[in-house]
């Protein structure tokens, strides 16, 4: 075991750092002061928002919800095996357990955003590459996540299972999937929720979704109809985090 | 001439790099035994008992079941040998969040081609099984409620079913009433005890309650520190016998145990749902220790 740090230590760390942040980014609260009549300026000419607009806005964010739903389903079977082979009470193989972590950990250490640049220079502009990005990002983070719940998962129910002499498909199927499937489900639903989140700038990089219609009204001044996405985006969110979290608690 | 169902030669296992849970323990149980292994926490009892179906194996000695030497089998072989042995626990060990049938219909996954066990496909025959051993210990009522909607008693009831649907002809069975009350600790002896006279399986079966021991079985197993210092009949358990088994300051307590034997007297100590306090409690002076053994098994509480 590593040794335990102080937490004043961390904090006096912290500070510094923060410091030296702020030093190196040449941040300052009455720069942002500066800016804040720009920001009324800006918010007087998005009002009022385009509604007409936003009729044809809907196509635009359904294909948003569309991409990062198929890029959570995408990225959560593809971690299905990993998951098995990276867990120890799955996988008594140690080169095989390491072998599926080093490859969550790797695809973890890529940003969204960037994984949608490699996939629009792969497959070229449109939700293709979006859809792409966001099944490798869940891929990652959704392997990551459930791994770690299975491997504490209660030891016990295993064993008895083991004990009965099932094959080890069957072991799975029947002690490993039930105890673990709640966990695997929660994580499923919080990743639809960063997915569509993050699908609405994928736009941006030109993956497809609303983030492209954002951008493209913002690049031609229309603000009223930039403020309509806007207030479509924020609404949209809001109903699908509501929605998943309540589906979350229930999973027991 | 069958081999005996259980066979031990000079058995010790010692974990990692840790002291040794067992040492030179050697024994053997024959068909339609009910055998049970007594002695303290960390005596090695489990230990004992995860040997016979191969969950822990030997770190020096021979562990034969039915003449098959358990170390020595391939995988496959010692899946068909665990099919044939059923195990219940101290903590049931029940898939919590699937219901009681789908828990005792596991029991038949030793004994289904591998893909109709992934595919949770069971032939009619098993669901005849499942049900029979459901009816089997009054859960009949109760095989489509989730596991852990259950209570203590049910939830071992649930076990021993699931045992059953194995067809087992051997029982492990791990401190089985050491988390229910004493009166249904009661039901689930007399449970297994039928079993035994009536089906014919052998049991062995880890207590900590010596007068559950005494009362249920044809043969106690004393362990101490992973040495086998008993075997013998209940009668053979002598204070002497006792002292040896739970060490010297056990043998004033022992005629706690052994004048009380009715499970039903009133004590203090309920055992439901603190398993954890009688192994604290366990742990101070081996008198009280085994005092509170003795309730637990023996103790109502009130």
């Amino acid at each position: 075991m590593s040794r335990s740090v102080r937490p004043g230590l961390i904090g006096v760390g912290l500070i510094f750092l923060y410091y030296w942040s702020v030093q190196g980014t040449d941040v300052s609260l009455s720069k942002l002061m500066a800016g804040l009549p720009a920001v009324t300026d800006l918010l007087r000419r998005m009002w009022p928002p385009d509604l007409a607009f936003l009729k044809r806005m809907i196509g635009p964010m359904v294909e948003t919800v569309h991409m990062a739903l198929l890029g959570t389903v995408t990225g959560g079977v593809l971690a299905v095996p990993v998951i098995v082979l990276a867990a120890e009470n799955t996988n008594g193989i140690r080169p095989l357990r390491w072998a599926a972590r080093a490859v969550m950990n790797g695809v973890r250490t890529m940003p969204d955003v960037l994984l949608a640049a490699i996939f629009v220079a792969l497959v070229g502009i449109g939700p293709v590459a979006g859809v792409a990005a966001l099944s490798v990002f869940s891929f990652g983070i959704i392997s990551k996540l459930t791994f770690e719940a299975l491997e504490t998962v209660d030891p016990r129910p295993l064993e008895a299972v083991r004990a009965v002499g099932a094959p080890w498909p069957a072991w799975l199927s029947h002690a490993v999937v039930p105890l673990v499937l709640p966990h695997f489900l929660g994580v499923l639903l919080y990743m639809f929720e960063v997915n569509v989140r993050v699908a609405t700038v994928l736009g941006l990089v030109g993956a497809g979704g609303i983030g492209l219609w954002l951008m493209r009204t913002l690049t031609f001044f229309q603000y009223g109809r930039a403020l309509a996405i806007i207030l479509l985006t924020f609404a949209v969110v809001l109903a699908i985090d509501k929605m998943s979290g309540a589906l979350r608690r229930r999973l027991t | 001439m069958t081999p005996p169902v259980i066979q031990l030669s000079g058995v010790g296992k010692q974990y990692g790099t840790g002291p040794w849970a067992l040492r030179d323990v050697s024994f053997q149980v024959e068909a339609g035994e009910f055998v049970a292994v007594v002695g303290r926490s960390g005596a090695g009892k489990s230990t004992l008992l995860r040997l016979i179906n191969g969950l822990v194996s030997p770190t020096v000695g021979d562990v034969t079941v039915w003449g098959h030497r358990v170390t020595h089998l391939s995988s496959k072989e010692l899946r068909a040998l665990r099919s044939r042995i059923g195990m219940i626990f101290q903590e049931f060990q029940l898939v919590d969040r699937s219901t009681v049938l789908a828990n005792v219909l596991a029991g038949r996954l030793g004994r289904l081609p591998a893909w109709r066990g992934a595919l949770g496909l069971y032939r009619k025959e098993d669901y005849d099984i499942a049900a029979a051993a459901l009816a089997r210990v009054g859960l009949t009522e109760l095989a489509h409620r989730r596991a852990d909607r259950l209570s203590g008693g049910q939830r071992q009831r649930t076990a021993i079913a699931r045992a059953l649907a194995q067809q087992a002809e051997l029982l492990l069975a791990d401190e089985p009433v050491a988390n229910v009350d004493p009166a249904t600790a009661r039901a689930i002896m007399d449970e297994l005890k039928q079993l035994n006279r009536r089906d014919g399986i052998t049991v062995l079966i880890n207590l900590h309650a010596i007068d559950l021991a005494r009362e249920y079985a044809d043969r106690i197993i004393g362990l101490r520190d992973g040495r086998l210092v008993f075997d013998g009949p209940p009668a053979a358990l002598t204070e002497a016998a006792l002292t040896d088994i739970y060490g010297p300051a056990a043998g004033s307590a022992a005629p706690d145990g052994e004048t009380a034997p009715s499970p039903n007297r009133g004590h203090a100590l309920g055992t439901r749902d603190t398993p954890q306090a009688e192994c604290s409690l366990g742990t101070g002076s081996p008198s009280s220790a085994l005092r509170v053994r003795a309730a637990s098994g023996g103790g109502g509480g009130s």
